[in-house]
Formats: C-alpha cells, structure tokens, sequence
C-alpha cells in the first residue's frame, strides 16, 4: 500500500478543485463568447480555416456591394435611355410633320425651334452625370463631357478601340473573377454611323477626326438646318428628311439595343447576387460549423461540473475533518 | 539488579524523549516545503553479564533518519525542470496565440479593409472621397503590420527580460547551494555520529529543484558529501564550494536577442562561454530562451516578409498607372509612384560577428525575390572563399567578382542575394535576417488622393484596370514557401495555424510533462511527506513509552526503598 502523506491528501483535494473550477471558467467562457474556437490554439486548423473563411466572406460581400453600385449606375442609365427614348419619340413626330410638306417658313420656324428644344434635351440626358458628378455616357473618360456644340457634336468619350481593354467603359468584379463592365457609352447609344479617326474635312482640307461621324444630335442639327434653310423648297424638304428619318429610325433602334443591354445585364446580375448571398450563407455557416460552440452540449457540461464540484466539496470537507489527532483528548 | 532496571528505565525515558521531539518536530514541520519527515533509529545495546546470564541494558537512539533518497529527488527534479520548460514556454506562447486570435489586432481584416477600398475604387476610380478611403485603409494596413510586429516586439523584449532575472535567480541559488555544501560539510565533522544536519540536507536538495526549475543540469554526489552541479553541455555550474555565474550578452547573430553564457574568470580576464540551448529540454531558462530564438524570430519573420509582399506587389501594379493628373510614375524616385514605402529603411539588418576583423564590412546588400520568402542567410569567409548558408540548407560558396571588387551574388530558389564584402579575413562572420525591419517600417508614400495611379492610360480617369489589378493580388499567390504560392491572407492564415499548432503542442507537452511531475512529486511525497495520523499515532506510542519508562522507574526506586528498609 502506498504510503500517503498528510500534505499530498490536501494538495490532491485542491488539484482536483482547481482543475473542476478551471473546466467550469472554460465552460462559462465558452457559453459566454458563444465559440468554441476562441483562440487559435484551441484548434488550430478550425481557427486558420475561419480566418480565411471570414475573408472570403468580406470578398463575396464586396461583391455585392459591387452589385449594388453598378446597379444604381444601371437604374441611372436606364432612367436616361427612357427620357431620351421619349425625346426621340418626339422628335420623330416632328420630322415626320416637316416631311409631310405644306409648310410655310414660319411653320418651319416653329419646328426649328422645337427641334432645338429636343437636342437640348438629349444632350443633357446623354451629357447627364452619375451621383458622383462625372459624366455618365462618356465611358472612362468620365471628366470630359461627351457632347457638345462646342466640338461639333461629335462624341468624345473614350472609344474601345484607344483602350488596352478594348472596352470603353470599366467594369466590376461581381464574383470571383467574373466582371460586368457597365457597357453603354454616349458611343453606342447615339451614335450611328462610326466616323473615322482620319477623317478629312473635304472643304477646308484639314483633319476632321471623326468629323463623318453621324449621330443623333448631327442628324437634329441636319434636321434644324434644312428647316431654316429657304433655298430648300416646299417639295424638296420632304425629300431632305427621308434619310434624317431614316437615320433617326437607325438612331432610336440603338438606343433601345442599349437599353436591353442594360436590362440584360442587371438580369444577369441580379442572378449573381443571389448566388453571392448563398454563397454568404454557406460562409457564414462553415465558419460557425468551424469555431461556435454547441451551447446545449456546454450546458449539460457545465451542469455536470457544478455536480461533481457540490459532491467533491461535501466529501472533502469530510475527509478533511477526519484525523486522529481530533479523537485524542 | 535494581541498577539494570534503573539504567533501563532511564534510557526508555530518553529514546521515548527522544521520540517525542522527532515527532513533534515532524508536525510542526508538516507542511514545510523540503521537509523529509525524520524516523528515531534506536540501536540495540550491548548486554550485561550477569549472574542469570546477558540481559538487556536498555534502549539507545543512534541518530535520526531523513526519509528521503535520492533517486526519488532527482527523479522529482529532473521532472519540475523538464515542466517549467514547458511552462515558461507555454507562457508566452500562449501571449501570442492571444496577439493571433484577435481579429480586431490581425492582419487579416486589414487586408481585407485594404482590398474592399481597391473593389471600391475599381468601381469609382476618379472619385475623391472614395479615393481617401482607399488610403485611409492603405495607412490602416501599414499601421497594422506595425502594431502587430511591435506587440510581438514587445514580447520578445519581455522574454529577455525574464531571461535575465532567470539567469539572476539561477545565480542567487548556485551560491546557496555552494554555501549549503560548506555548512553541510561542516555540521557532518561536528556531528558525534558523523550524521550531517538533516535540516541542511533538506535545504540543499530544496535548493537543487529550484535550481532544476529554473535551468536543466545533471547533479553528481561527491563521495565527500558535496554536490557539484553541471550545466547540460557539461559547463560546471557549482562545484563543492565553488559557484559559476551565469550572464547573458546580445547575441552574435542577432543583435536585438539575447546569448546566455557562463562566465569563466582566470585572472584578470573574464570569459564568456556559451550554452547552447538548442539540445536543452528542461527549465524555465531553457523555455525561455528556446521560445526566443525559435518561434518569436519566425512569426516576426514571416510578418516582415508579409509587410513587405503587400508593398511590393501593390506597388508593383501602382507603377504601372496612370494619376488623376495622367501622370505615370515619376522616373527616378525609389519606389516611384508606389503606394508603400519603408522610410529609406532597409529591410534586411546584417549583423557582424564579435570576432570579426576591425574595417571588414558587408554592405550594398540587396535582394531580388522572384518570389519573397523569409530565409536568413549567414556569409562566412574562409581562407577558401566565402560561404553563404541559407537556413535550413547546406552551405555554398561564393565567387566574388572583381566589379565592382568584393562584390558577390548569391541565388537561391526564389531569388538573389547581392552584397559587397570589403576587408573581411578569414573567420568573418556576417548574418542577414532579410525581413527584419519591414514591418516596422512600412509607411504610406503619399496622401495625395490624386496620386493614386490606377487608370490605364493618361486621359481615362474613369479607367481601373490597375484597381482591378490591385483586387487580383488578393487571390494571387505571391509568397512562395517551399515551392508552394500563398495569397498574402492565406499566408497570415497560415502563420495563425503555425502558432496555434505550436502553443497547442507546447501546452500539449506541458500536460504530459506534468503528468510525469505529479508522478514523481507523488512517489517523493509519499516517502518523504508528514501524516499527522500517523505521527499522532508516534505520539501516542512515545507517550505511553514514557509514561511505562517513569512507571518502571518509580517502581524500581520502590524497590529499592524496600530493600533499604529491610536492612533499617
């Protein structure tokens, strides 16, 4: 029988003490924190996989904030294309007035005058800026406004072709590695005819880049022209209009084709959204999986604690009231 | 006959007396720490001829003897130290695996931060105030890898620290146990039965466990009664009465650490000799000291390393663009228009040997990563040429070339080493800790918003192609360890699961290293400890003893009265 010391029966009482009282502050710190894992050597691999999981889950996040910022681009675009459809509606109605014939120079005033009221207004919808005062349509070139009477008209927003990208506007990263560039420039929405970069004004013999370019607002001023121009007669102006109506035809398809691109797009990343916040909840669930506690299995842990810690200081205190110099008298 | 009864019952009464105090002394000593209870050792004494034969001549107390042996010590010993190995490491380990989970301190949630300003940026490249933010966390980041490196700064430095009052305590015990050797040496020529004075004894072996707390050393009994203590290499640390002293000194190595050495005096000249702690497994000293040169050098490492990943790979996107003002990097300036610089810092510290010769030097160090590890390097110069030992890897020699002179160049698996070498002789000594001062150092270049150079081209500020560039390096692999390419979070990642796979083994090895303590603390108690039943019970035995003693007196002294009486 192994001899024991009077010392060693209290310090083994008080270890086992001390180690029911640790168990019990692990416990409580745990049902505390609500983790399990709250350091990384409490499992290092859960820590190290929640660590990288908690990033991932910031990244798929920004990926929605992504989302959310070319969407209210895209809402913005669309609010823009739909005036400007509107406008062309319009504008429309009057060419199609002044190509009916029977008017006489004051009518064509009238229309002249209407007409330059609609180029103001599509120039400022496609002049028009996003909430952080650049220019909307004027693809990365964001600083430089796209259209004015001051160049001509003639678009000058970034082309895809002076980019290293080959597209004109930037896109955003929406998952992993997959992009969405915003895509409508003042380029594809207004213009018809591209113009060439070498372009040589026939009259005066100097470049003119772009200066054959044909769009909206050139076809309008074409239209303003010809109605203010009295060496046009009555029966010739029906016959000017036919191509600008043509052209306006061409002018307002695009705007549409640039409208459903956007439609598209905002379709495609609605899809994606959805797919990032179940990706987010997968995240979040591996990462609780991972590091959070099991608060029924630390409750009944600790509760069996408290039990064997009531019993432990009962029979100690027992034990410890038992010596034989308490029966010497 | 009435003489032997009397003889008898006095000497009863002695050794019953003697007994008495023994116990006594046993209870009043029961929970002194050291203390071996004490056992009354009564020898047989010779008998006396009489007319009936020999008869017995009572009771005698030769000495009294320490329950104790001293297998069981140093089974007790040599399990406190290689516990306190564990628990000095455990200690601090454990400061550091609180430094790693807090996600508020890490360097995880800065880079992500850092990364979600570049989404943002990429989505409103020319934006002002998106561009603040953009540095605001950049500065963040820098300022993380600071704070994260200090506070593991600050535990190195707290690790010396104890170092060195360990080495102060371990001295304070080596001349107590020098002084314990005299006196124990001493009380043996005064005692009449050549037994040494228990109580000293009970002193010295105490003294001997806190010296094994404290330090790892193998303890040889001398024949004389002394002990002499040795260090684990063999250093003698305490001989009969004779203590050595042990010092620390900055390392040769590395400057910002610590060397513990024992002193050597001959003469006038005082030496300084080494212990090399690399084979040590036991004592806080020990602990400490491998905590110190291992782990701590590796975290800080690879935080430098990773300090300066993100500088270099973001601001290798960043040279490549264009500003707000369509400006492209400034030609000329170090780190162009680079997001971080290191405040003219150099990355690497080089440290000269102590023995090295006067004038030689080591400078224009430079590395080239082809991709950033952490490896330190030691250059060594031999009458054959020069060596070069990366860590972990065998040594090689270096070709100097002659423009400009002295220059060498050394590659590795990830890069290239250049230095140039001026003086240095034979059994020079250089060591290069290529990250040191990176995460230190590492400051935001600028804060001009519109300095940011991400567009790809002057007159495009609305372009990102090197923000989106810049949120690529997230999922990039750009730190190579072991041919392997790590992200820069999955790096850190990778350094949190190091340090909890390292604090959890140590405090794994501290469970199993107390086990075998209480062990062996159990098996010591067991035969040295007090139990007050069973002196109660010597006390009782004692007692009667004594009382019977006196009665066999008082009847003897009856006996004797009778007699006289007869004879009146």
């Amino acid at each position: 029988m192994t001899r024991l010391s009077t010392k060693q029966i209290f310090n083994r009482g008080i270890d086992q003490y001390q180690n029911l009282q640790k168990e019990s502050a692990d416990i409580r710190s745990r049902i505390g924190s609500g983790e399990k894992v709250q350091k990384p050597s409490d499992d290092p691999l859960a820590f190290q996989a929640a660590v990288k999981l908690k990033s991932d889950k910031t990244k798929v996040e920004q990926y929605n904030r992504n989302i959310l910022f070319f969407r209210n681009r895209a809402a913005e675009a669309d609010d823009a294309l739909a005036q400007g459809s509107d406008a062309l509606v319009r504008v429309k109605e009057d060419f199609i007035n002044a190509g009916r014939g029977a008017l006489d120079m004051t009518d064509r005033e009238i229309l002249a005058r209407s007409l330059e009221g609609k180029l103001n207004e599509l120039s400022s919808i496609a002049n028009r800026s996003d909430s952080n005062g650049k220019f909307l349509f004027a693809g990365t070139k964001e600083d430089i406004q796209p259209f004015s009477a001051a160049t001509n008209f003639i678009y000058q927003g970034t082309r895809p072709e002076q980019t290293v990208t080959g597209m004109a506007t930037r896109s955003v990263e929406i998952s992993a590695n997959r992009f969405v560039d915003f895509g409508v420039t003042g380029q594809n929405i207004f213009v018809s005819v591209q113009g060439d970069p070498n372009y040589v004004d026939p009259l005066t013999g100097n470049p003119d880049p772009y200066g054959d370019e044909v769009n909206v607002f050139k076809t309008m001023q074409a239209a303003i022209e010809a109605l203010r121009d009295p060496n046009i007669g009555f029966d010739q102006l029906t016959n000017s209009f036919k191509p600008l109506v043509e052209q306006l035809d061409d002018q307002f398809d695009r705007m549409q084709a640039a409208r459903t691109d956007i439609g598209v797009r905002q379709n495609e990343i609605d899809t994606v959204e959805q797919v990032n916040f179940d990706t987010i909840l997968q995240l979040e669930t591996l990462i609780e999986q991972g590091i959070s506690a099991d608060l029924a299995e630390e409750i009944s842990k600790l509760q069996l604690n408290q039990a064997s810690t009531t019993a432990f200081e009962a029979t100690y205190a027992r034990i410890s009231n038992q010596n034989l110099f308490s029966v010497l008298r | 006959m009435t003489n032997l009864t009397f003889r008898n019952a006095l000497t009863g009464l002695r050794s019953s007396t003697v007994g008495l105090n023994t116990t006594s002394n046993n209870i009043a000593n029961s929970n002194k720490e050291g203390y071996s209870r004490q056992i009354n050792v009564e020898q047989f004494v010779g008998s006396a001829i009489t007319g009936s034969g020999f008869q017995g001549q009572g009771s005698e107390v030769a000495g009294i003897k320490r329950a104790y042996q001293n297998f069981l010590g140093e089974q007790f010993s040599n399990a406190k130290s290689k516990q306190s190995f564990f628990t000095a490491k455990t200690e601090v380990l454990a400061r550091i695996d609180q430094l790693f989970a807090d996600e508020n301190a890490g360097i995880s949630t800065a880079l992500s931060d850092f990364f979600q300003a570049s989404q943002d940026l990429s989505g409103n490249p020319a934006d002002i105030p998106t561009r603040r933010v953009f540095l605001a966390r950049a500065e963040g980041l820098a300022d993380r890898f600071k704070s994260f490196n200090g506070v593991l700064s600050d535990i190195k430095n707290n690790t010396a620290l104890q170092i060195r009052d360990m080495t102060k305590e371990v001295n304070s015990l080596s001349t107590q146990l020098a002084e314990l050797n005299r006196t124990v040496l001493e009380s043996q020529a005064k005692s009449p039965n050549g037994m040494p004075d228990n109580q000293l004894l009970d002193e010295r072996e105490l003294v001997l466990s806190k010296l094994a707390e404290k330090v790892e050393i193998d303890v040889v009994r001398q024949n004389n009664g002394s002990v002499s203590v040795f260090l684990a290499n063999g250093q003698n640390l305490v001989s009969d009465e004779v203590a050595s002293e042990l010092s620390v000194r900055a390392d040769e190595s590395d400057r910002e650490s610590l060397s513990v050495g024992v002193l050597q005096r001959s003469g006038n000249t005082t030496n300084f000799v080494e212990l090399n702690f690399s084979k040590i497994e036991g004592g806080k000293l020990g602990g400490l000291v491998n905590t110190l040169k291992n782990e701590i050098p590796s975290y800080q490492g690879q935080i430098g390393l990773l300090a300066q990943a993100t500088a270099q790979n973001i601001n290798q996107v960043l040279q490549q663009g264009f500003d707000l003002n369509g400006a492209q990097a400034e030609p000329g300036v170090s780190n162009g228009r680079g997001l971080f610089d290191f405040a003219g810092v150099s990355l690497a510290s080089v440290f000269a040997g102590f023995t090295n010769t006067a004038g030689s030097s080591l400078t224009g160090l430079q590395v080239d990563y082809t991709r950033l590890d952490d490896t330190d390097f030691t250059v060594r110069i031999e009458s054959g040429g020069v060596l070069i030992h990366p860590d972990g890897k065998p040594e090689e020699v270096v070709t100097l070339t002659e423009d400009p002179p002295g220059s060498g160049s050394y590659s590795f698996d990830n890069g290239k080493l250049q230095f140039n070498l001026a003086g240095a002789q034979p059994g020079d000594k250089f060591f290069i800790k290529t990250t040191r001062n990176a995460a230190d150092n590492i400051q935001l270049s600028f804060d001009d918003p519109s300095l940011i150079s991400i567009s790809g081209a002057p007159d495009q500020i609305g372009d990102n192609t090197f923000a989106l560039q810049l949120v690529s390096l997230q999922n990039r692999a750009v730190i190579g360890l072991d041919g392997q390419g790590f992200s820069l979070n999955d790096a850190f990642a990778g350094l949190v699961g190091i340090v909890g796979d390292d604090t959890r083994s140590a405090f794994v090895s501290l469970g199993a290293k107390t086990s075998i303590f209480k062990q062996a603390e159990s098996d010591l108690e067991s035969l040295q400890g007090v139990n007050l039943d069973e002196e109660a019970g010597n006390l009782l035995k004692y007692q009667q003893a004594y009382q019977a003693n006196g009665q066999v007196l008082s009847i003897a002294r009856e006996l004797f009265d009778d007699i006289i009486n007869i004879l009146r």
